[in-house]
């Protein structure tokens, strides 16, 4: 029984331990984790196995009640997000007073009560699949202490009786006061105590927990059932308001170099992008890296970029849905966007707005970006926009200028035009390009000789680790002169600039640069790590390269030109796949799936994906078994496979008929023996036949009987009752004095009652009782004289 | 009698509030995954009612029962769980018994019956497996054993279902033998009343037929000492057993209808010493035994001296109980009709017998055999100190 009970303890300790994990998970805080870790560990050690220490009850209470008094208030004073907060804060606290308890039945049962409260609360915050998976193992744990618990509690009793076992009357029985009474037995009372059970026989065998663990899978099917059949309604998803949004440390829409140290790659999802062909909303395959816009800066100042002025009076307004539906070579682009601490929306540039674009993107024309309305940030954000770049599934390099995007600030180099601010940039950028012998005119060629300079240079390593720079210059400087060390901000600067030096219209872009293709799930995984910045160089209509121009029915390409997309960073080391990769896709593709369809679902994706399929498959399978010409067909393929095809109508029908019973048969004998077996493998039951065999046998008794008493002269006659043929039987054995004899017709009267008419078989002491009482009658009248029988009835 | 019965636990009531209160949080709040958790925390629920209903089903308990037993005699009761199933086993199985003791003609007295509980921890498929409990059953009369009541919440606790099953069985617990003095056997005739017929005292009744082994309590003056000396231990000869001896007992249970601890006591001692006597004679072969008493109606058993006979007689001490009616010229009168001439009557009452006008009451007037019987009439009283002369209860 110790062993059982620290089984128990340790089970209660683990639950405890999780149930904080996924408190801790929800609110991003690692501090009641580890707090409840810990003291699961020491107390498991010290109270319930060494039973060192422990709280007393007046204590434990104190405290509960104390903890109460100073948690509770601030739980209902403050807003609804600190209020949860709080409560679960209050739970921790009481489950750690609860683990330094001396534990009894009510001790564990408050702890799996404030585990799972604490649960409860976690999952206001939590959203991702690892909180799944975790809840589906603190499920399975749960089970499990539970089912502890109950045979501890079953267990508790039995062992406070059986305490009396070595001499149960007597040493229960002495306790009692005598009492002077003349009769001794008067002073004492009945009492009849269980026998100790054996401890190591609790029955705690892989069966148990394999059943458990059936139940736990079980479980996961109702909950299933009940999570998609209940009907969502509004319009956005049932998601809680608490959930924390993430905080995005790649991007940014103002960069100044030198203020990053050493960058972080972060492998936190940002987005999932995936691309249909539109409007057929087939998937389109994409080869390659993808870049996601999200902000455009200009102004260049002393290593930092913002934005710049707007050439015209420009402003924002809500993305409008387009009335008409595009032509061909239109991709259409779904984003599926995490809860940010940001509100900027990325796109594959350039983008269009479709049918079924999302109403709630904001269109910033200042900032040229798209961003998401604030309240929206704090959930998961999914919206569609089309896209003419991507071209044979790949995104192509150009981008269609509006007019209004090219200002003097994409020529602006700081400090004016001379070459004081950035006297090496300037130098460097006018020698390249003379050194590559290409014409004024050739701007493509130009920009693309200065990225590729940028790019293949050995002199220029890219690194994520911080740099020190020399405070006196520009940090660009700095960086083409002292120390040729950065990541992808301080290249894009330099060749924006560099672009600027050489006369050619450049701006740099923040957004993602992402190759993490899921193939599992068919998408673009977008990551923190992922966030890069590169260039777009203005290029005239004339200026254009041909072969890069798309959607040429919607871009005014002849008019206002394009800006290619340059990107002058050196490639990464290229991550080789290892045996984590497809674990990684395989997790990423069930986290895509739990998003989806588990805490975004909604009215309309659980109409598109669960209650249309169902309907559908409903109709589609009621119009197939209806339809006459479906089965004419069916019946014609018949004849022809069976060979039957040459013979008349009305035999071909009566063939048909035949083997549609025949069908009809073997479909019914099929269920027959489904049911049979299951019957067999769950309740053990015996097969019919041999039940009503049992049955034939145990009434024997009673033809046997009547044999016997048929010897004595007594045969029951046709109108006669079993009990009654037992009564005058018994009436006339009874007048030869043989009373004992006499109980003995009765006593097989009421087993045969029982069993021909209660339907309950005898149990081995009356069947014994019967035989017994058949040997006596048997035995009694070998010693008699036989009569002649008679009608006893008469 | 079949009873089912699937009730849900305290604990499962807090468990229903907690899946309420999550389900409510989750459709009024809109939150998919607490709406998930109240679909994992129902779960339990559904399976935990399903599970204590497929438990119960195809178990098999029986009870063993001694054939007989006297009052406060140790008893010893197995109960054999059988597991009909082929697939599934059994776990946390609680079987409770029922002993209620059955209340005899006339009796007012109801005691509440003894629920004995055992636990079943695990039982295999096909399987077989026994427990039992022990104690003590102190007051004589009929109990009834059952029905079995098998319990289980397997797993989580959250739900409990009952069967009641098994055989519905009874057991008489006779009186308590207690133990006669030598008094008793060495002055038979002493208390006869209005006579005093000491007889001469007899030593070891009968003829040496054998020597046996000394054995704890044997008389010093029976050892064989040629015999111990040849042999090297002690050993004591052995006589026939003693001649027969006819005797009727006549028990007059007298109980006002208010009576108290006293007089309750009074009543166990007589039935218990009347048990004693009667075992005592009834060990004579060729002895006649008769017990009259009222037990319903006034009635006298006996016959020869036998085991069945005893046997039968002391089921009827069993269930015999006090009365506040007059009852002993009938005792008298129904044991005159059964007895033959030079049959010891033995008057076991619980008050002061007054013979004299027990002879002349109306009832037994022109009653045959009267005037011969009454030489040999003994009465005991058991309100009497002078009792633990002759008897001492044990």
């Amino acid at each position: 029984m110790k062993r059982f009970e620290h089984l128990l303890q340790l089970n209660m300790a683990t639950l405890a331990a999780l149930g904080a994990v996924l408190l801790g998970m929800g609110e991003r805080s690692e501090a009641a984790p580890l707090l409840v870790i810990a003291a699961a560990a020491i107390s498991l050690w010290i109270t319930d196995i060494q039973q060192l220490f422990w709280l007393k009850q007046k204590w434990a209470n104190l405290l509960m009640l104390l903890i109460a008094v100073i948690s509770l208030p601030d739980a209902f004073a403050q807003g609804n997000e600190l209020q949860t907060v709080n409560f679960a804060r209050f739970l921790v606290y009481l489950q750690l007073i609860l683990l330094f308890q001396r534990k009894d039945e009510r001790t564990y049962w408050l702890l799996v009560m404030s585990s799972l409260l604490q649960v409860v609360v976690a999952t206001l915050f939590s959203q991702g699949v690892g909180f799944g998976l975790l809840l589906a193992i603190y499920m399975l744990l749960g089970f499990s202490a539970m089912t502890l618990l109950m045979i501890y509690r079953q267990h508790r009793p039995q062992e406070a009786d059986s305490d009396l076992t070595a001499a149960p009357a007597t040493r229960k029985l002495a306790s009692q006061p005598a009492v002077a009474r003349r009769w001794p037995l008067a002073t004492r009372s009945s009492e009849l105590v269980p026998v100790a059970v054996d401890p190591g026989r609790l029955g705690l065998t892989g069966e148990l927990f394999r059943r458990v663990g059936r139940m736990g899978l079980q479980t996961v099917v109702i909950a299933m059932v009940l999570f998609f059949a209940l009907p969502r309604f509004g319009q956005v998803a049932w998601r809680s308001g608490l959930a924390q949004p993430v905080p995005m440390v790649g991007f940014t829409d103002e960069v100044t170099l030198g203020e990053l140290g050493e960058a972080i790659e972060s492998p936190q999802e940002v987005m999932r992008v995936r691309f249909y062909r539109y409007p057929s909303d087939s998937p389109q395959p994409v080869r390659g890296e993808i870049y996601l816009r999200g902000a455009v800066m200009t102004v260049y100042n002393r290593g930092q970029w913002q934005i710049g002025t707007p050439s015209t009076e420009l402003g924002s307004h809500q993305l409008h849905r387009s009335r008409r539906t595009p032509a061909s070579g239109v991709v259409q682009q779904k984003i599926a966007i995490e809860s940010l601490d940001r509100s900027e929306l990325f796109y594959v540039a350039p983008y269009l707005p479709l049918e079924r674009s999302n109403m709630h993107i904001e269109v910033d024309l200042v900032q040229q970006r798209l961003r998401r309305q604030a309240y929206l940030c704090r959930r998961r954000f999914e919206y569609s926009l089309g896209t003419t770049a991507i071209v044979d599934g790949q995104q192509r390099p150009l981008i269609p200028a509006t007019g209004k995007d090219l200002t003097t600030d994409c020529l602006q180099l700081p400090a004016g035009e001379d070459s004081a601010a950035l006297p090496t940039l300037v130098t460097l950028a006018k020698r390249w390009v003379a050194e590559s012998g290409l014409a004024a005119d050739d701007v493509l060629g130009r920009a693309r000789c200065l990225e590729r300079k940028l790019a293949l240079s050995p002199q220029f390593q890219y690194s994520l680790a911080g740099q020190d720079r020399d405070p006196d210059v520009d940090p660009i400087e700095d960086f083409l002169t002292k120390h040729p060390r950065g990541h992808c901000e301080y290249f894009a600067t330099a060749l924006t600039l560099m672009l600027r030096a050489v006369g050619i219209p450049a701006r740099m872009v923040s957004g993602y640069k992402c190759d993490e293709w899921n193939e599992m799930g068919k998408y673009y995984q977008v990551r923190q790590l992922h966030a890069h910045t590169w260039v777009e160089a203005y290029l005239r209509p004339k200026q254009l390269p041909r072969d890069l121009i798309h959607g040429a029915d919607y871009w005014p390409w002849n008019r206002a030109g394009g800006w290619m997309q340059l990107d002058p960073t050196p490639a990464a080391r290229e991550e080789k796949p290892t045996w984590f990769t497809p674990v990684r896709h395989t997790f990423d593709w069930l986290d895509s799936a739990w998003s989806n369809y588990v805490v975004e679902l909604d009215c309309q994706r659980q109409r598109d994906a669960i209650y249309q399929p169902i309907a559908q498959a409903a109709t589609f399978l009621w119009q197939e078994l209806t339809s006459a010409e479906r089965w004419r067909s069916l019946f014609n393929s018949l004849s022809v496979s069976l060979y039957f095809d040459h013979l008349g109508r009305g035999a071909k029908a009566v063939v048909l008929a035949l083997l549609g019973l025949l069908l009809v048969g073997l479909l019914a004998g099929l269920l027959w023996l489904l049911g049979r077996w299951l019957r067999y493998v769950y309740w053990g039951n015996k097969p019919r036949p041999a039940k009503r065999q049992r049955r034939r046998t145990e009434i024997e008794f009673y033809r046997r009987y009547e044999a016997l008493m048929a010897r004595w002269g007594l045969v029951r006659t046709a109108g006669q009752t079993q009990r009654e043929f037992a009564q005058a039987a018994a009436a006339h054995l009874a007048a030869r004095e043989d009373k004992t004899l006499a109980t003995l017709p009765e006593l097989i009267a009421e087993s045969f009652y029982r069993v021909r008419f209660g339907s309950l078989p005898l149990d081995s002491l009356q069947a014994e009782a019967v035989e017994h009482a058949l040997a006596m009658l048997a035995k009694q009248d070998s010693s008699r004289p036989l009569r002649p029988p008679r009608r006893s009835g008469s | 009698m079949f009873r089912r019965q699937t009730t849900i636990c305290r604990e499962g009531w807090y468990y229903l509030a907690i899946v309420a209160l999550v389900f409510g949080g989750a459709t009024l709040k809109e939150v998919n995954l607490l709406l998930i958790l109240a679909g994992m925390l129902l779960g339990p629920l559904l399976l935990n009612w399903r599970a204590v209903r497929a438990t119960l089903r195809g178990l098999d308990v029986r009870r063993t029962l001694p054939p007989r037993i006297s009052a406060g005699d140790f008893l010893a009761i197995d109960l054999s769980l059988t597991n009909t199933r082929r697939r599934w086993s059994s776990w946390a199985v609680v079987v409770e018994d029922r002993v209620q003791q059955e209340p005899s003609n006339g009796s007012q007295k109801r005691l509440s019956p003894l629920k004995p509980r055992l636990l079943f921890s695990y039982v295999r498929p096909s399987q077989s497996r026994k427990l039992g409990y022990r104690g003590v059953l102190l007051e004589r009369g009929r109990y009834r054993f059952g029905p079995l009541s098998l319990t289980t919440r397997f797993p989580f606790g959250l739900f409990s279902r009952t069967i009641q099953t098994g055989p519905t069985e009874s057991v008489l617990v006779l009186p308590r033998l207690g133990r006669l003095t030598h008094a008793w056997s060495a002055r038979p005739f002493e208390a006869f009343a209005g006579r005093d017929l000491r007889r001469r005292r007899p030593g070891p009744e009968g003829d040496v037929y054998g020597v046996r082994e000394w054995r704890s309590g044997d008389a010093a003056r029976l050892i064989h000492w040629r015999t111990s000396a040849r042999l090297g231990k002690l050993t004591v000869r052995q006589f026939e057993r003693q001649r027969s001896r006819d005797m009727a007992v006549l028990l007059d249970l007298w109980l006002p209808t208010y009576g108290g601890a006293t007089q309750e006591d009074n009543v166990e001692l007589a039935v218990s010493f009347a048990a004693t006597v009667l075992t005592d004679v009834c060990r004579l072969p060729g002895s006649n035994v008769y017990l009259a008493l009222r037990n319903g109606q006034v009635e006298c058993h006996g016959g020869a001296a036998s085991p069945t006979l005893l046997q039968a007689l002391l089921e009827q001490l069993a269930l015999v109980h006090g009365q506040a009616e007059e009852v002993l010229p009938e005792l008298f009168a129904a044991a005159l009709r059964r007895i033959t001439a030079g049959t010891e009557i033995v008057i076991v009452g619980t008050r002061p017998t007054d013979l004299a006008e027990l002879l002349h009451s109306p009832r037994l007037r022109g009653e045959p055999g009267l005037r011969d019987s009454t030489r040999r009439i003994r009465c005991i009283d058991t309100s009497s100190e002078r009792l633990a002369e002759l008897f001492q209860a044990e």
